[in-house]
């Protein structure tokens, strides 16, 4: 006895779809991570939003360009901008302003909130931003000093710091590669590198501050140093005296130059300490009224020690003041001001220690104690406050080797930030592997002879006996917290295992920089293991192609673009198998695909050619790639012996003058629960349900034309075309296919052609129902036929090419939609949501499939019978309610792709987006109609039951007592 | 002669339309299985990209190799030795007997080619005369645009036009019912 599985689905259809996420849940069924990046040593700082409060804030310009405030002793985000790319940030210090140049721009920022007080853009690229400082207070907002490379030539132009305007500009008339910016207040000063790639001299041009006018300009050489803008250690910042320090070509020696003094080169001596150096850096404060002390910190391969150098600024001269002693592993040395007053803080995997600038004795000592997992101390930013007379106290954000942005509070961890998890590039999801043993035991039983599988079972009985007593003990506890816990799908954190209703599921994350994250779905997203597969030089990303979870394995791997894959264990996250980059060919996609051995992660090599295969993995279906001019290719496997053979089967190639951009298919895991659609006047529309539809977007700029071809994957012939004129290709044009129905998105102009009548112009959805013939209650050529094949002769009589039948809607929206994906649910029963990212809004939204259905009647009120159906009056302007955003008040920045995979239970779909941030949640399309809600009251049942129990104690003698009396006393 | 009159009235249309078919293509087939078997001609197909109207104006049952069981179907240029359209693949069995061909010719929306494609079904003479391979053209659909509401229509005064309420029956007749009334009343009473 099966429930008709039709008779459900019109169970859910009458139920009413929910559009919200409910207040009760917001917070607790969904996880994000406010991601910054990770934060860059020039770019991160603590900084007093509010010159006239103590309270300082942590600000970090990442490398993924966002701008953020993070507030020092809980962690937390306080605000968060979305700028382009890397930059420079600096804080105007006395002022609750920073300024950010990315780009082409240079923006100030309210420290306190975030919001930008305002903006101003060039031509060319930001090359440096500085704060120029005043010589007294009070002389309003300080200016900006905004260095830009423009057609390869240095322009520097001063900013007005209340405004944003230029005051004035000076144009570099070489072609010299403008390196920084600096000033000592009386001066400006422009470093800019002379000569070629491989070997440059240094030229400091000195500026008059008031004009721009070039005052003074001078060489230093340094060719046989200095290759590549890195190799300039330092142009000092606002310090009294600004230098300009390089290392010499073996890291010897260590040139220093102090900005303005043309003649003063000085050589400092680099002490060795267990080898080679491998690494300088130099730690100089910022603030204009500091002392003028500079440290230099070395790293040999095996430890590191520094010195502190102290400028004489009546000579010029740099002298050695003290050495701190070399200790082993790495360290991080970050450097604190406090009015005139300059600390250094020196932290090691052993001990964090602060020393003033001055003198070379300790202020404050503390241990580490800082979880080891978080890896080595890689650079930092810290800052000392002088609690007593010799009473210290120091926390410094420091980010780790295992890309954590942890705060050491004297010592102590106080907060960490895995940054490492942003800049996601790939995801996926993966079952928690199950022990298998239980069930390879009973399948044992099941193939040996009764008897002796008898006596198995019962020495299996009588072992798992062992375990009885703890269970009992445990039992109260379960009933108790099942009773009083609100929430029925809470579980023990830490304990990584499946549960009833299938939310706990695992999250394979790879990021941009080459480390792959586990999250656990089930406790917030938590990061259960975390390693770094390949190392990615700077400047790159990995460019991930595909993950693969084999759940009967517990195996993912990952692809990447250049041949190199690596196999994770998902429940540990240890590593089975690795190939470095560079050792295989190059990989243009990857394609999860079924062979006679199995399922596989299929690499396809470039220009869509996945090579020959051993025929054994070679795949049983079509593969359909994209050839080196972009067009569609079907490609069939050929057996030649033992090697599978590629042929290119059938060929794609769109009308002339358009370019295909998306390429996209069913979803692997795609079920339909209902194979037609019924009609008011109750006849069936048979629903067009091949699962080898391919939906191909392909764009003319010229035209500005947006095309949809659907086709057919096995024979390549093109089932449908639909276009749009008057489309931006510039703006994002997404689609989604699932079922027998597909949608897209874009931005349509008004046509010429539609004058005459009501047009709009804006970001349209267009959604397409298939079906198979447009008289209901009739399957067109297809017939009777159970299956067919888009390949060999059909055998119903005369019939024609199986086409589909396109019904389709258009809709307005409000806002550009980047990326769509569909949810899924274990038996496709609940109605499909179609979840769209919102960059505009920073928000993810679930539309459900009953707003966008075609066969909503235009212009007039649904008749009674069609609204028994569901449908409702279209209306051209899909409105994103509020209720629908699934992440709410959260703001989710950069998403780049959301996936989605069924839960145990029907009604729900687990959803995970990915980019610079991690959002996860559950949605439930048709409501949660098979799980009971937060709002159902266990104790008040358990009660109830109670008081009738004793209700039925209580009457049941009495009542007894009665009849009995009654019978006796007629009688 | 009555047949043959409605032959003649059945193909009048087709007569008609064959005028101004005018563009035609070609269409050609090669085995999948190995790039090196000659591309042959199958099929010159004439048709109008307006009314999407066509016809084959010559079709020829190709010779197969008998090992060959895929086939690309598409419009092949001879001069560069390349297919000009998106090609599609059917079985060889297409062809087999007692089966029908129908061509599917997919145009654009300026009425270029982008592919063609073949699919066969079983002939039943039971219920048609007409055995032959068929033709049938799909063109690239203009997208809907979202169907807008109606501009508001203000009246000179800059009211609403308030919609006149059709009357009813018996509002408009109410007197014809009143003197049929009437006169049934007065007719009364006859001779008792």
């Amino acid at each position: 006895m099966r429930l008709p599985i039709n008779l459900l689905a019109l169970t859910l259809s009458i139920l009413p779809s929910t559009l919200a996420v409910f207040a009760d849940e917001a917070y607790s069924i969904d996880y994000h991570n406010e991601l910054l990046g990770l934060p860059q040593p020039h770019t991160t700082f603590f900084h007093r939003p509010q010159s006239e409060e103590k309270a300082t804030l942590l600000y970090t310009l990442s490398d993924l360009g966002v701008l953020g405030a993070v507030h020092p002793g809980t962690g937390k985000v306080v605000w968060r901008q979305l700028l382009d790319g890397e930059g420079y940030l600096r804080a105007v210090e006395g002022e609750g302003t920073v300024v950010s140049g990315t780009g082409k721009s240079v923006q100030a920022w309210d420290a306190m909130n975030g919001r930008e007080q305002w903006g101003n853009s060039f031509a060319g690229v930001v090359k440096d931003v500085e704060v120029m400082e005043t010589v007294a207070a009070g002389e309003g907002a300080k200016d900006i000093l905004a260095l830009f490379e423009e057609e390869g030539k240095a322009v520097l132009r001063r900013l007005k710091g209340a405004s944003g305007d230029v005051k004035w500009e000076y144009h570099d008339p070489t072609e010299d590669l403008p390196l920084q910016v600096s000033t000592n207040v009386k001066d400006v000063f422009v470093v800019s590198l002379h000569g070629a790639r491989g070997g440059y001299n240094i030229k400091v041009s000195t500026l008059d501050p008031l004009t721009g006018k070039k005052v003074n300009e001078y060489t230093l050489t340094a060719k046989a140093d200095v290759h590549a803008p890195e190799d300039v250690l330092l142009v000092g910042a606002n310090s009294a005296a600004p230098i300009i320090a390089w290392a010499d070509k073996t890291i010897k020696n260590l040139k220093v130059n102090l900005l303005g003094k043309s003649g003063s080169l000085q050589t400092l001596p680099l002490k060795e300490s267990d080898g080679d150096i491998v690494k300088v850096t130099i730690h100089a404060p910022e603030l204009v009224q500091s002392l003028p002390h500079f440290l230099v910190h070395t790293h040999s391969a095996v430890s590191n020690r520094a010195d502190v150098y102290h400028i004489d600024l009546a000579s010029g001269n740099i002298n050695k003041e003290y050495e701190l002693p070399k200790l082993a592993g790495k360290g991080a040395v970050s450097t604190s001001s406090q009015d005139a007053n300059v600390y250094f803080t020196r932290t090691t995997q052993d001990e964090v220690l602060i020393v003033s600038s001055a003198s070379h004795g300790i202020l404050g000592r503390w241990p580490v104690k800082v979880d080891k997992q978080h890896g080595s101390f890689v650079h930092g930013v810290a800052e000392v406050v002088k609690k007593g007379a010799d009473s210290y106290a120091v926390r410094s954000a420091i980010l780790t080797s295992e890309e954590d942005w942890v705060m050491v509070r004297n010592g102590a961890e106080a907060w960490t930030r895995v940054e490492g998890l942003s800049g996601a590039v790939a995801a996926e999801w993966a079952e928690i592997p199950e022990s298998e043993s239980l069930a390879k035991t009973l399948e044992a039983e099941a193939h040996s002879n009764p008897l002796s599988a008898y006596i198995h079972r019962c020495k299996r009985h009588i072992n798992d006996l062992q375990y009885l007593p703890g269970y009992i003990q445990e039992l109260p506890f379960r009933i108790l917290s099942s009773v009083l816990s609100s929430d029925v799908t809470s579980h023990k954190p830490g304990a990584l295992v499946r549960d009833n209703f299938g939310f706990n599921k695992l999250v394979i994350v790879a990021t941009q920089r080459g480390r792959v994250y586990g999250l656990d779905s089930g406790s917030q997203g938590a990061v259960v293991w975390t390693l770094k597969a390949f190392d990615i030089p700077a400047g790159k990303q990995w460019d991930v192609k595909g993950i693969w979870v084999d759940s009967s394995t517990g195996v993912a791997t990952i692809r990447g673009a250049d041949g190199e894959y690596v196999l994770v264990q998902t429940l540990t996250g240890k590593v089975n198998e690795k190939m470095e980059p560079g050792n295989w060919p190059q990989v243009q996609s990857a394609a999860v695909v079924d062979s006679p051995s199995g399922p596989w992660i299929l690499p396809i090599g470039l220009n869509g050619n996945p090579g020959d295969i051993p025929s054994e993995w070679a795949p049983k279906d079509n593969l359909v790639v994209q050839g080196k001019d972009g067009e569609v290719k079907g490609l069939k496997f050929a057996v030649q012996g033992s090697l599978a053979v590629p042929i290119t089967a059938w060929t794609f190639q769109p009308a002339t003058g358009q370019k295909i951009v998306n390429v996209i298919s069913r979803p692997a895991h795609d079920p339909v629960a209902s194979i037609g659609r019924v009609l008011p006047d109750r006849t069936v529309m048979y629903k067009y349900l091949s699962p080898n539809l391919v939906l191909v977007t392909a764009v003319s700029d010229s035209a500005a034309t947006a095309t949809f071809y659907l086709l057919d994957s096995v024979s390549g012939a093109v089932l449908y075309s639909t276009t749009h004129e008057g489309v931006d290709t510039t703006q994002p044009i997404t689609s989604a296919i699932s079922e027998n129905w597909f949608v897209y998105s874009l931005w349509s102009d008004i046509l010429p052609t539609t004058s005459g009548l009501p047009a709009s112009k804006g970001y349209q959805i267009v959604v397409s129902e298939l079906y198979e013939s447009d008289v209901p209650n009739d399957r067109g050529p297809l017939g009777a036929n159970v299956n067919s094949s888009s390949l060999e002769p059909s055998d119903v009589a005369n019939a024609e090419p199986a086409l589909p039948h396109v019904i389709s809607q258009t809709y307005l929206v409000p806002e550009s939609i980047s990326h769509m994906s569909v949810t899924q649910t274990g038996q496709g029963i609940t109605v499909r949501q179609l979840l769209c990212t919102l960059t505009s809004s920073d928000s993810i939204i679930g539309i459900p499939r009953t707003i966008l259905n075609p066969s909503r009647p235009v212009g007039r009120d649904p008749t009674p019978a069609e609204a028994e159906e569901g449908l409702f009056r279209y209306q051209p302007v899909i409105e994103f309610d509020p209720k629908m955003i699934l992440t709410h008040k959260r703001e989710v920045i950069g998403v780049k792709d959301v996936i989605a995979t069924p839960a145990l239970l029907e009604s729900t779909s687990l959803v995970f987006a990915y980019g610079i941030d991690v959002f996860g949640t559950r949605v439930a399309p048709s409501a949660a109609f098979d799980i009971l809600g937060k709002s159902f009251n266990k104790m008040s049942l358990v009660a109830t039951v109670a008081a009738l129990g004793v209700g039925v104690a209580v009457l049941g003698p009495m009542v007894r007592k009665k009849q009995i009396n009654g019978r006796w006393q007629t009688a | 002669m009555k047949l043959l009159l409605i032959l003649i009235a059945l193909c009048a249309p087709v007569l008609a339309a064959s005028s101004d078919l005018i563009d035609s293509t070609t269409v050609y087939i090669q085995s999948v299985e190995s790039s090196a078997t000659p591309v042959i001609p199958l099929a010159e197909i004439k048709y109008n990209p307006s009314t999407l109207s066509a016809e084959l104006a010559s079709f020829d049952f190709p010779e197969l190799d008998p090992d060959s069981k895929l086939l690309r179907v598409g419009v092949y240029d001879i001069a560069t030795s390349s297919w000009k359209s998106s090609t599609s693949i059917t079985s060889a069995e297409s062809f087999a007997k007692g089966y029908s061909p129908t061509l599917v010719l997919s145009l654009d929306a300026q009425g270029g080619v982008i592919g063609v494609s073949l699919k066969s079904a079983k002939i039943d003479a039971g219920q048609t005369r007409d055995f032959g391979p068929k033709v049938k053209v799909l063109k690239t659909a203009k997208a809907p645009t979202p169907a807008l509401n109606r501009p508001v229509v203000l009246s000179p005064e800059g009211k609403l036009a308030e919609p006149v309420v059709e009357k009813t029956m018996f509002q408009k007749y109410w007197w014809v019912a009143l003197a049929g009334l009437l006169l049934v009343m007065s007719a009364g009473g006859g001779g008792e």
